[in-house]
């Protein structure tokens, strides 16, 4: 999923439209939805809780919902492995909470892997399995439990890592 | 042999430019659609002047002029495509080099058919000659059309996945790049059923005017698709009536009509269409 993914404000497709397309690679682009497509597109939506939203052009949405739409197209798709690339960039708060909890459900009821790459980790910081800090090269690779033990922590109260980054040649 | 319908559609030539327009109206706005939003809206326009090209080469050779159309639209539409995705050239560049270069070669081979002795006529392709289209035209239209319903029915979902965003799309395993060029083929295959009944000059007017419109209002990608089809179809029927009652030009009529189509829409557009957007926080 790209960085701060928006789309072009005049697209005449609703979100429910825009999150079956990635469904086609479950099923094969060529071929029509069964009900088992349409089901998978409805709970992504849900996952992302944009249920009231469904039937809206995407382009009437906000930004941080935007976002989510682009999740929920990722979930339809029933991903092994989502890789994520800033993707709560510029987002508000409590749709970072929404996106913790649609990445949390991909984790847990789907059985996928998340791989996010993120300068805020604060949304998510209480669900990270590994914790790979990169500066030039990998200066801390283990559990968040290891790098608080280090006094460095990821939560958005307590936001070190920035401030760590930079004691680092 | 003449069906038993009302006037203004009650002779045969009225009925045959009848069934190519409601064909060329009802399949045009469904290549159009993923055109508008790809921001190619004038690849319609480009690919015609190459048929034209096409055209004066069929007079030339004393081919039927629709088969050599086809073999030059359907050409230019993957060149213009194989310019555009190799990047190196801008989309309206590679466009205008189709479009002048089309338009020349049709001006020289043309008017090597009349020093020739073979005068060609090449003004009922430019702007259309519905109501002498034979029985041979309307099924050829007919079967053009067919395979436009198919393909769309088909490679539609993927199309629009492309639409919304290609480098997902891409990287989800979709045909990205055989999907654009059919694209490109159905709008050439599109441009040549057109050519006969608005001309090739006013093509890209049947591709994308009702899809302007429909957009205005629908919300959905599949409700503009069926609204832009209902829009294409009704300025046919309105544009070949106002032709036959009052003698005007069928192919600038019918293309009048989706102009003025649009700018009822635009002006008296249900406000429903666009909501005020809510936010969840």
């Amino acid at each position: 999923m790209p960085q701060r993914g928006r789309f072009a404000p005049d697209l005449p497709a609703t979100v429910a439209e825009v999150v079956a397309t990635g469904r086609l690679r479950r099923r094969g682009w060529w071929r029509g939805p069964r009900a088992v497509d349409r089901a998978a597109v409805d709970h992504a939506i849900d996952a992302v809780a944009l249920g009231p939203w469904r039937d809206r052009r995407v382009g009437e949405l906000s930004g941080g919902q935007q976002q989510r739409v682009m999740i929920a197209k990722a979930l339809a798709s029933d991903p092994e492995l989502l890789v994520l690339d800033e993707p709560v960039a510029g987002v508000d708060a409590e749709s970072q909470r929404l996106f913790r909890d649609s990445l949390v459900h991909l984790i847990e009821a789907h059985d996928g892997a998340v791989l996010l790459v993120s300068h805020e980790l604060g949304a998510v910081a209480e669900d990270l399995d590994r914790v790979i800090v990169l500066k030039h090269r990998v200066v801390f690779d283990g559990s968040p439990q290891d790098l608080r033990a280090r006094g460095v922590s990821l939560g958005v109260h307590a936001d070190d890592l920035p401030l760590w980054l930079e004691g680092l040649d | 042999m003449a069906l038993p319908l009302p006037w203004p559609f009650d002779r045969e030539y009225m009925q045959l430019a009848l069934i190519g327009g409601l064909v060329v109206g009802a399949c045009a706005p469904l290549v159009g659609g993923f055109l508008v939003q790809r921001r190619m809206s004038l690849l319609g326009d480009g690919i015609g002047h190459v048929a034209f090209a096409g055209v004066a080469a069929g007079l030339l050779l004393g081919v039927w002029p629709i088969w050599t159309a086809l073999v030059a639209a359907v050409l230019a539409a993957l060149g213009i495509e194989w310019l555009r995705a190799r990047g190196r050239t801008s989309g309206d560049l590679a466009l205008a080099v189709f479009f002048y270069g089309g338009i020349a070669a049709g001006a020289v081979i043309a008017s090597r058919a009349t020093t020739l002795g073979r005068p060609a006529n090449v003004l009922p392709f430019l702007f259309g000659s519905i109501l002498t289209v034979t029985t041979a035209d309307t099924v050829a239209v007919a079967v053009i059309g067919l395979v436009i319903v198919a393909t769309v029915a088909i490679a539609g979902r993927a199309l629009l996945a492309v639409v919304v965003d290609e480098e997902t799309a891409r990287v989800a395993g979709l045909p990205v790049d055989a999907l654009n060029a059919a694209l490109a083929v159905l709008t050439a295959v599109t441009v040549v059923a057109a050519m006969r009944v608005v001309g090739l000059l006013l093509v890209a007017a049947l591709l994308v005017l009702p899809v302007a419109t429909a957009r205005l209002l629908a919300r959905s990608f599949r409700s503009t698709m069926l609204t832009a089809v209902a829009v294409g179809v009704l300025s046919v029927v309105l544009g070949l009536g106002a032709s036959r009652a009052w003698g005007l030009a069928p192919g600038g009529t019918i293309v009048l009509v989706t102009i003025a189509a649009f700018a009822v829409t635009s002006v008296a557009r249900p406000s429903t269409a666009v909501p005020a957007s809510p936010h969840d926080h």
